[in-house]
């Protein structure tokens, strides 16, 4: 049982394909012999399909769009969280540097005592 | 006594070694999966960007088709509607397009803690403190730990931990939003899908206004043939074949899919990666064909 998603799917196809064909240089010279109000008839339909693709296609990425914008929290929350753990890593650097000035000043500081 | 100790920790030894392989590999894994990700990302804006133009030209191609036999009172109204439903898709567009930098901002987070050289700059710092401890005379540079000196553990010891506390972040980042990222890229997946159909049928539409229909009409009519008629139809064919390549995006999206859920479970191997190198390589050549003709 094909879905709502699966029948807006191939109503789309159907449309796109109808509007191909109606834009066929084979349509042209069928319609060629026509009335000048099956033309325009033809032509009101023609500009209906291309409506519809339009709105049917818009409907479609619109729908996708809002669940990706309902999915942005957690994508920023995961990006937060990927640069604080890196961040976390270049603090125990920065500790690390600080303990070695801090030892550097402990050794002037002792060789300063021992002078005598 | 100090064999005993030995031989009492190899195994946990072992395990160690066992886990920082394992450790080591996803780590890379991640690293990796973080550059195709980006790579990914990057290309996305130029697919976009193309879709539009297509859209734009299949409906101009269409309504200027329509205007021939409709009525001078319908065409502005018939003008106004397509514009109206072409500006709605240039909004979704944008949107499509500022989600794709927050996908590149993740990837490019994911990478860098992946690919960080901390440990590098951790054991200078590390070393460093030793000499100045050594200074001040207090040699634990000097001291052992088995048969090997603590001043040459300090690069491994270093390279372990950060290794460990990569891995810790990662498995966290999974376990709190694997699930949220998957869903990221089947969506991806589902816009690059839904863009390719749409491409394909304006492309095909404008191959056949602009390439075929000029060789049916001609081939339909009275007169002799133009000399080249056979090379334009050769033309024709060939560009309906090379539509085939819009769908790389969507390729390379389903790969990224694909590998997001390996890599969570662990079992992204070499040849998954390459298959999905190659697929982003091709996403990144079709866009920047597609730049290049913009």
């Amino acid at each position: 049982m094909p879905t709502p998603g699966d029948l807006q799917s191939m109503t789309l196809q159907q449309l796109r394909a109808v509007r191909e064909d109606m834009m066929s240089a084979e349509w042209d010279l069928s319609m060629s012999a026509e009335t000048a109000a099956v033309k325009t008839a033809a032509a009101k339909k023609l500009v209906n399909v291309e409506r519809a693709i339009l709105a049917l296609e818009n409907a479609d990425l619109a729908a996708i769009r809002d669940k990706l914008v309902a999915n942005e929290g957690d994508l920023l929350a995961g990006t937060e969280a990927l640069a604080r753990a890196r961040q976390n890593l270049a603090r125990v650097q920065e500790v690390l540097e600080a303990v070695g000035v801090l030892l550097s000043i402990a050794a002037k500081v002792a060789k300063f005592v021992l002078v005598p | 006594m100090i064999l005993g100790k030995l031989r009492r920790s190899a195994p946990v030894a072992f395990a160690l070694l066992l886990t920082a392989g394992c450790a080591a590999q996803r780590i890379e894994n991640a690293g990796r999966l973080a550059d195709a990700g980006v790579a990914f990302a990057d290309s996305v804006p130029a697919v976009i960007d193309e879709s539009f133009v297509l859209a734009v030209t299949a409906d101009s191609l269409t309504i200027a088709k329509a205007r021939e036999n409709l009525p001078q009172a319908d065409r502005l109204e018939t003008l106004k509607a397509s514009d109206d439903a072409l500006t709605a898709r240039l909004a979704i567009l944008l949107d499509l397009k500022h989600h794709a930098q927050l996908l590149r901002s993740y990837f490019i987070a994911l990478g860098a803690l992946a690919k960080t050289d901390a440990a590098t700059g951790i054991t200078g710092s590390t070393q460093n403190i030793v000499a100045k401890l050594s200074d001040l005379g207090l040699k634990i540079g000097d001291e052992k730990i088995g048969p090997a000196k603590i001043s040459d553990l300090i690069e491994p010891a270093v390279n372990f931990a950060v290794a460990a506390y990569q891995n810790i972040a990662l498995r966290r980042e999974l376990e709190e939003r694997g699930h949220a990222i998957e869903r990221e890229l089947a969506l991806q997946q589902a816009v690059l899908a839904a863009l390719t159909d749409q491409m394909m049928a304006d492309k095909a539409l404008q191959i056949r206004v602009e390439n075929r229909n000029p060789l049916v009409l001609q081939y339909a009519g009275a007169g002799a043939l133009p000399s080249d008629w056979n090379a334009r139809r050769i033309a024709a064919f060939r560009q309906t074949i090379n539509l085939q390549s819009l769908d790389v995006a969507a390729k390379a999206a389903d790969n990224l899919h694909q590998s997001w859920i390996a890599f969570a479970e662990d079992r992204l191997d070499d040849a998954s990666f390459l298959r999905l190198l190659k697929d982003v390589d091709d996403l990144l050549a079709e866009a920047e064909k597609l730049r290049a003709n913009s």
